[in-house]
């Protein structure tokens, strides 16, 4: 399902930012995820001005503060290195660092910087910088979540950082790899009137103008430390919220790449052959979150119930165009966390009812059972919603529907003013960064606020998180969180209901998508996972 | 005259200060906060929303809020951002112009046509051309911005490639720096501008002509008639006037209107306009920058208001004596 539709979009998406969002990250451990991207034999041309569309702005540009979504990604990547970048092979490498290695215990990393790396403003990047970067990071409300279990970054030399943590942290580099590892100069950092509106980074292109709601502009670092990987002379990135204008706007040559998630846009790009379009297979799944902690939903067979009386199939087909796939747990199958689950792959009518009939054995209730459905009127919530609630009803569960905007939707949540509400959350490249949501530390009861909105306490959840923080071994941590996972489809505090597509789309003359690569030389990842796609390498043809 | 012009305007200012007091208040009533506005999930971290709470100050009862923000307001300083941290005041005066822009233009598009289309139609009650505007103004009012303006960009953006599709050019930028404001060239913006236009255009031509036709069965205009004048010469020089009032009437209470079409326009355009900044701050419950909105809006509403009952006195003789006397 269309991601942007179920909810919330930049809000909560992306501030799962706070560690994450696009551009999270990958466990150190983590194997391979995706295959490359579209590449292209010609040889790369010089200059021309990029224009992008966006589908939103981002409220600043401070790593430490602001909050970014996608949107937000695209553009920060532009002024900004970060620490760690993803390779092909889906590991969090060293980007920015030389080098990030670990104690045998994985309580201390050290982060080894590179020499002569300077930041546009003529700011040495050196210890110091990266010190005050996690220092105010570790501090911040929004990126201080990525940041959870550091305890202080000391500054060892003038190009090497140590980082102590209050337990093991095997998915260190993921964080380095997401906003948290966006190195900004410090002079943006202590500047008290500019840090969010004047970026100043060691990037590909320096920030130039920004005038918020509509463009932002950034132009070639001559002074790169890479020379020779960037090959347009300028990038004007176009906010364009509506996704008819934004498409109209690629059609009539006004920008040459944009994304969407609008399935009925990508169905009718496939018949396209003036644009190209790289269909996206990212994790983010659509479910429906049930509170545990409030009836009649702290009753186990009536979620059941709910897991087997949904028809995932059905919503794909009539929401999503038939683009969208089934969901079973936060991963898809080929993701380097998908353990099969034993969610139920497909309704059953006559198992829901069954379960339904336990509830009103165990609770001495009849008739159907009522309660409300939450979600916010954008897109197409509406008609899925409706879907939903049919399909609830043949098993006699009467769901009274009720649209709420963004804001208070999302208080709702935080302090469990909700019976039943779909989301879009989780599957981000490391499954550390998603424990936050699922602890059971942080299932406060019904009118505290809470991280954990299902408010689902599970010790056995508790243990595998702690398990997939901890060991540095992959096939151990994998199998943590396939437990998880089967402890999310026996609990059952979400209602999965698919994944949606996600589409970059771009113009003829638009190349090298898929063709990013590293400081190493080897191809940089990002088409087809959370990874950020990378678009400072891209290039015009005349 | 004096007074009863000191008397409006003591009458507005109390108006603008009414508007802010139940705004704020209405504002700050609104379930969701800033706190979750800003930072999503992670704001069932009580320290979280705690440390954000102190930050913003949103710890301070609402009153003591509301009167720290006037004293503010008062020296001209409506307060910082909560989700940019940028002074509101250079905020909204960086959208001002676009949106003033496209206000203007479309206030121009729709009475340039729709007073000539309403004399028009006035000569000839019935005629093909009146039904063809009766018609023709009906679809309009009937159509919505979010449909005339993707048609409108795929014929002239997409196909002749006339306008651009989206976004505004630079025409010279207010002040320098990395976030200037700007002002728009009219052709960027003439396609918006012509879609805010839309409505307003029909029912200005529906009101004109039909007070047109009133003022045309009036003694004076026979007697003008028998004098000799032209049909022509009639309708421009004595009973454009007196019908205009209705009009003007309109034009003053439009301005609404259109900011209210602006928010649509400037969405469907990617325009970086008041309407663009007054949803997202809606969205973000970034409350001092919808106040600071509110604020500007009232004011213009009832200055418009205030120079259109003016002008009443200006276009009719009987109003200014009666406030004479009055």
């Amino acid at each position: 399902m269309n991601k942007r539709i179920w909810l919330v979009t930049a809000g909560v998406l992306a501030l799962v930012a706070a560690g994450c969002a696009k551009g999270s990250s990958t466990s150190a451990t983590s194997p391979s995820t995706t295959a490359a991207g579209p590449t292209t034999t010609l040889a790369p041309q010089n200059g021309g001005t990029l224009n992008i569309g966006l589908d939103a702005e981002t409220d600043g540009w401070d790593p430490v503060t602001s909050e970014w979504a996608a949107a937000g990604y695209f553009v920060a990547q532009t002024f900004f290195d970060p620490l760690c970048a993803y390779d092909a092979a889906g590991q969090a490498v060293p980007y920015l660092a030389k080098s990030v290695t670990h104690s045998a215990n994985y309580r201390t990393w050290t982060i080894g910087l590179r020499p002569g790396i300077r930041f546009s403003n003529g700011q040495p990047l050196n210890a110091a910088a990266v010190v005050l970067q996690l220092t105010l990071g570790k501090e911040s409300a929004l990126v201080g979540q990525a940041l959870g279990p550091m305890v202080k970054a000391i500054a060892v030399n003038s190009l090497t950082v140590k980082v102590e943590m209050s337990e093991p942290w095997v998915a260190f580099p993921a964080v380095l790899a997401s906003q948290a590892g966006f190195m900004a100069a410090p002079a943006q950092l202590e500047s008290t009137t500019a840090s969010t509106t004047q970026p100043i980074g060691t990037g590909p292109f320096t920030f130039q103008q920004w005038i918020m709601d509509s463009t932002l502009t950034v132009v070639k670092n001559p002074d790169y430390w890479r020379p020779g990987v960037t090959h347009v002379d300028k990038i004007v990135f176009h906010v364009i919220t509506d996704p008819t204008t934004r498409l109209q706007s690629l059609q009539s040559g006004q920008i040459q790449f944009m994304y969407t998630t609008e399935a009925s846009q990508i169905e009718q790009l496939k018949g396209q052959t003036a644009e190209s379009m790289y269909v996206q297979h990212l994790d983010e799944p659509v479910f429906i979150m049930l509170n545990t902690d409030a009836a009649p939903l702290n009753n186990l067979a009536l979620r059941l119930a709910l897991e087997y009386a949904t028809d995932q199939q059905q919503l794909i087909s009539a929401i999503d165009l038939g683009l969208g796939s089934v969901v079973t747990e936060p991963y898809a199958p080929g993701s380097p966390w998908y353990v099969p689950s034993g969610y139920p792959t497909a309704a059953n009518d006559t198992k829901a009812e069954q379960l339904v009939a336990e509830y009103h054995h165990e609770t001495g209730t009849s008739g159907p059972v009522k309660f409300t459905l939450g979600c916010t009127s954008a897109g197409t919530n509406p008609e899925a919603m409706q879907l939903v609630q049919a399909q609830w009803q043949k098993v006699g569960i009467d769901v009274s529907l009720s649209y709420t905007e963004q804001a208070t939707y999302i208080n709702n949540a935080i302090f469990g003013n909700y019976q039943a509400n779909c989301w879009t959350q989780f599957g981000d490249i490391d499954p550390d960064i998603d424990a936050t949501w699922w602890l059971s530390a942080n299932a406060h009861p019904n009118g505290q606020p809470a991280l954990n909105f299902a408010r689902l306490s599970d010790s056995t959840t508790d243990a595998e998180l702690q398990i997939g923080r901890t060991n540095p071994s992959y096939a151990v941590r994998k199998a943590a969180y396939g437990a998880v996972w089967h402890q999310f489809a026996l609990e059952a505090p979400y209602i999965w209901l698919g994944r949606g597509p996600n589409a970059l789309v771009s113009g003829p003359t638009l190349h090298g998508l898929g063709d990013a690569t590293l400081p190493g030389g080897q191809r940089q990842d990002g088409l087809d996972s959370d990874a950020i796609v990378p678009i400072d390498q891209l290039w015009l043809s005349s | 005259m004096l007074s009863y012009v000191g008397w409006r305007f003591v009458r507005m200012l109390s108006v603008v200060f009414a508007v802010t007091l139940f705004s704020f208040l209405l504002l700050n009533l609104l379930p969701g906060s800033p706190i979750n506005a800003i930072l999503g999930p992670a704001a069932g971290d009580p320290v979280a929303r705690s440390e954000l709470t102190n930050q913003l100050g949103l710890n301070h009862p609402i009153f003591l809020r509301y009167f720290i923000w006037l004293g503010h307001a008062l020296q001209g300083n409506l307060g910082q951002s909560y989700v940019s941290d940028q002074s509101v005041t250079s905020a909204i005066a960086q959208r001002v112009p676009l949106t003033l822009e496209l206000m203007i233009m479309g206030e121009v598009i729709s009475l340039g046509i729709a007073i000539p289309m309403a004399m028009l139609c006035s000569l000839r009650p019935d005629g093909w051309f009146d039904r063809l505007t009766s018609g023709s103004t009906l679809l309009l009012l009937a159509l919505p911005a979010f449909i005339l303006g993707p048609t409108l960009i795929y014929v002239f953006a997409i196909r002749f490639h006339v306008f651009p599709a989206s976004g505004e050019t630079t025409w010279f930028t207010l002040g320098s720096g990395t976030s200037p404001t700007i002002v728009a060239t009219p052709q960027s913006i003439l396609l918006p501008a012509i879609v805010l236009s839309a409505g307003q255009l029909a029912l200005f031509a529906r009101v004109l002509r039909g007070d047109l036709l009133a003022t045309l069965k009036s003694e004076f205009i026979l007697m003008a008639r028998s004098k000799g004048f032209s049909r022509w010469y009639v309708l421009l020089h004595h009973a454009l006037r007196p019908s205009s009032f209705s009009l003007m009437s309109l034009v003053g209470l439009s301005v609404g209107g259109l900011l209210a079409g602006a928010l649509i326009v400037e969405n469907v355009f990617a325009l970086p306009g008041m309407g663009t900044l007054l949803i997202t701050a809606i969205e973000k419950r970034d409350y001092l920058i919808v106040q600071g909105m509110v604020v500007l809006i009232a004011s213009g509403f009832v200055t418009v208001n205030f120079i259109t009952d003016a002008l009443y006195g200006v276009l009719d003789p009987r109003v200014r004596r009666a406030r004479l006397i009055g």
